[in-house]
């Protein structure tokens, strides 16, 4: 089962990177009329491959696209930015894949959450005493199916919003585009407490270590230029940035992950990498926010106890 | 590496960087410049033809528009970089002029077509079909490290919002300084930094591309400074780096890749329009640094010839 908690991740992340002044008020059981942002659409594209249609019809019952708007409802968007779930083109959305068209369309793959679900967020057979290393497929040790899941998911979808936002908003960049959307996706699934955080963190963790076992293994161990060469980082260089960014906020939650998962040295930079991209979504980001409408996002309960089981 | 030419001679192809007087139209008080005393009799000699060459000196005037207090040094660190901490120096490490000068072209140089030039072609280096002087291979990389570092200390002091990875951003940015200067200097200093990495990933890449100590580093690897460095000469001087551009033949680990080349040139597709890489900085640059800069300075600066024909 798909849970997604994106939206309140993203709602809170708004209300607490500038002084956290917003009263929060009681849970609303539907999107109040205030969160309608006309500058975004939705839409639900019924797959046509008979593997897809069951992650269709639980994100469409989890009404994901409707929170995921309402919660981006404060934007105040330069743009048109259209939602949309879909099997979409074979070579765009096969990878697995979702992405930022640059011409206002974020699409959410099938692919992508299939993939979650059948390769990343699944226990591997090991041999006796057979360590889990670097090429090692699936769901790593002390990691649980449901943070894959949540976690895989949220990511994709803040990552490709985070696109989207650079672009409507015609945001400045002076690195890597790919790493500044890993950045904003990483920095709002940590404003949200250390439940959340842990969880979409070991997610995302997960799903890059895998994706880099996935080509140790076709490449016999190595790393091909070519990979250097793509505008992405590396993927478990994404995998560390992850998880760098989210030590850099709480050391406290994701010591013990720290501790096992990122080379020493690195552990020192990460207070200023988070700083950096705290930095950077104020400056670039916030000054563009309807506070007024976020307060009324902050009084939504996205959550169900059920996304974290 | 066999070292192949002396520290002074590495040192004196750094005068192209320093032939210059003191210009009173560009002192800047608030530019601090140190030449610590190394340990090591090897790096002593290379602190005093820096000494002797001005090299400090003439980057006082060369960073004049900055408008904030800044300390450049030279320093022996114990490895060939140290990094840049927030309010801290620019330091130059003995051990990088080092680095440069264990990767110079050598005394056999490509095979020239004519036999009455192999002389000339003696001390020469090739990055794929370019040669390289040992001249453009020392200033170019010792160039774009002091412009990489200062870009740092620049995002520290100015709170530049910076998306994507800091080093990254620096190179980017060291990158685009470059062609501030002319086509000319441009090419110069990349082509010879180009070479630099090369040769140095070249070296290092074995036993290190698998490491993830080296993979979870705060900077990207060599061989990914490499491609970033083309990405913006590529999307800027599409010609003068065509060389990089596999057309007609199969593509090699010098060239950049197509499908980052897409990216670092801009494109459209459909509805859609990219940005070249080049741009997103250029904008950056314009928004959040150029306003804090002396522009009569500036000025000054950029109609100085400060690297020799």
């Amino acid at each position: 089962m798909t849970r997604i908690a994106a939206a309140s991740a993203l709602a809170l992340a708004l209300g607490c990177l500038i002084p956290c002044l917003i009263p929060h008020g009681p849970a609303a059981a539907q999107t109040p009329p205030a969160l309608q942002n006309d500058m975004i659409e939705i839409e639900y594209n019924e797959p046509r491959s008979a593997k897809y249609k069951p992650i269709y019809a639980r994100l469409k019952d989890r009404k994901l696209l409707e929170q995921l708007a309402a919660f981006l409802s404060p934007l105040k968007l330069q743009g048109g930015l259209v939602l949309s779930l879909e099997e979409g083109d074979p070579k765009a959305c096969g990878g697995p894949n979702s992405y930022y068209d640059g011409a206002g369309r974020v699409h959410l793959c099938y692919s992508w959450f299939h993939y979650m679900d059948t390769q990343v967020a699944v226990e591997r057979k090991r041999a006796p005493n057979e360590p889990f290393s670097s090429t090692s497929l699936g769901l790593m040790p002390g990691f649980t199916r449901s943070e894959v899941m949540v976690g895989g998911a949220v990511s994709v979808i803040l990552h490709e919003l985070g696109h989207a936002l650079f672009q409507i908003q015609d945001i400045p960049l002076l690195g890597k585009e790919e790493d500044g959307a890993d950045q904003i996706a990483a920095l709002i699934m940590l404003q949200f407490g250390p439940k959340v955080a842990l969880t979409t963190i070991k997610g995302t963790y997960n799903a890059w270590h895998h994706m880099n076992a996935e080509r140790l293994q076709s490449q016999k161990g190595d790393i091909k230029p070519a990979q250097e060469a793509d505008e992405h980082s590396i993927d478990i260089q994404r995998a560390f940035n992850y998880l760098c960014i989210a030590y850099g906020k709480d050391p406290a939650t994701f010591q013990e992950l720290a501790d096992r998962l990122l080379p020493r040295a690195r552990t020192a930079h990460c207070a200023d990498e988070y700083k950096q991209a705290a930095l950077a979504f104020k400056k670039t980001v916030l000054p563009e926010v309807d506070l007024d409408i976020m307060k009324e996002v902050l009084k939504m309960d996205f959550l169900r106890p059920e996304d974290f089981r | 590496m066999k070292r192949t030419i002396t520290a002074s001679a590495c040192v004196a192809a750094l005068v192209g960087l320093t032939a210059l007087t003191p210009s009173r139209a560009l002192a800047q008080q608030n530019i601090s410049i140190a030449y610590e005393q190394p340990k090591k009799a090897e790096y002593l000699a290379i602190m005093k033809r820096l000494q002797q060459r001005k090299v400090l000196e003439t980057l006082q005037q060369f960073l004049s528009p900055l408008q904030f207090p800044l300390t450049v040094r030279t320093a022996e660190c114990g490895t060939h970089y140290a990094p840049y901490k927030a309010g801290g120096p620019v330091t130059i490490c003995y051990e990088f002029v080092d680095l440069i000068e264990s990767v110079l072209p050598g005394e056999k140089g490509p095979q020239s077509p004519d036999p009455t030039m192999q002389e000339m072609f003696k001390t020469l280096g090739r990055i794929g079909p370019n040669l390289i002087t040992r001249e453009m291979a020392t200033v170019g990389p010792f160039v774009e490290h002091v412009l990489h570092e200062t870009a740092l200390a620049v995002f520290d002091n100015l709170e530049v919002p910076v998306w994507g990875r800091l080093h990254d951003a620096a190179d980017y940015s060291a990158a685009f300084l470059l062609f501030q200067f002319g086509t000319d200097i441009a090419r110069k200093t990349i082509f010879g930094t180009a070479y630099f990495l090369n040769q140095w990933d070249a070296v290092i890449r074995e036993g290190q591309i698998t490491d993830v100590n080296y993979l979870g580093d705060i900077r990207p690897t060599v061989r990914q400074r490499y491609y970033n460095l083309l990405c913006i000469a590529v999307g800027k001087d599409p010609i003068g780096f065509s060389s990089f551009i596999a057309v007609g033949r199969p593509n090699t680990p010098i060239d950049l890749p197509t499908r980052r080349i897409a990216h670092c040139r801009g494109y459209l597709a459909g509805a859609a329009s990219y940005t070249s890489d080049y741009e997103k900085v250029r904008r950056a640059f314009t928004a959040n640094i150029l306003p804090h800069l002396d522009k009569d300075k500036l000025r000054k600066v950029q109609g100085t010839k400060w690297i020799p024909d």
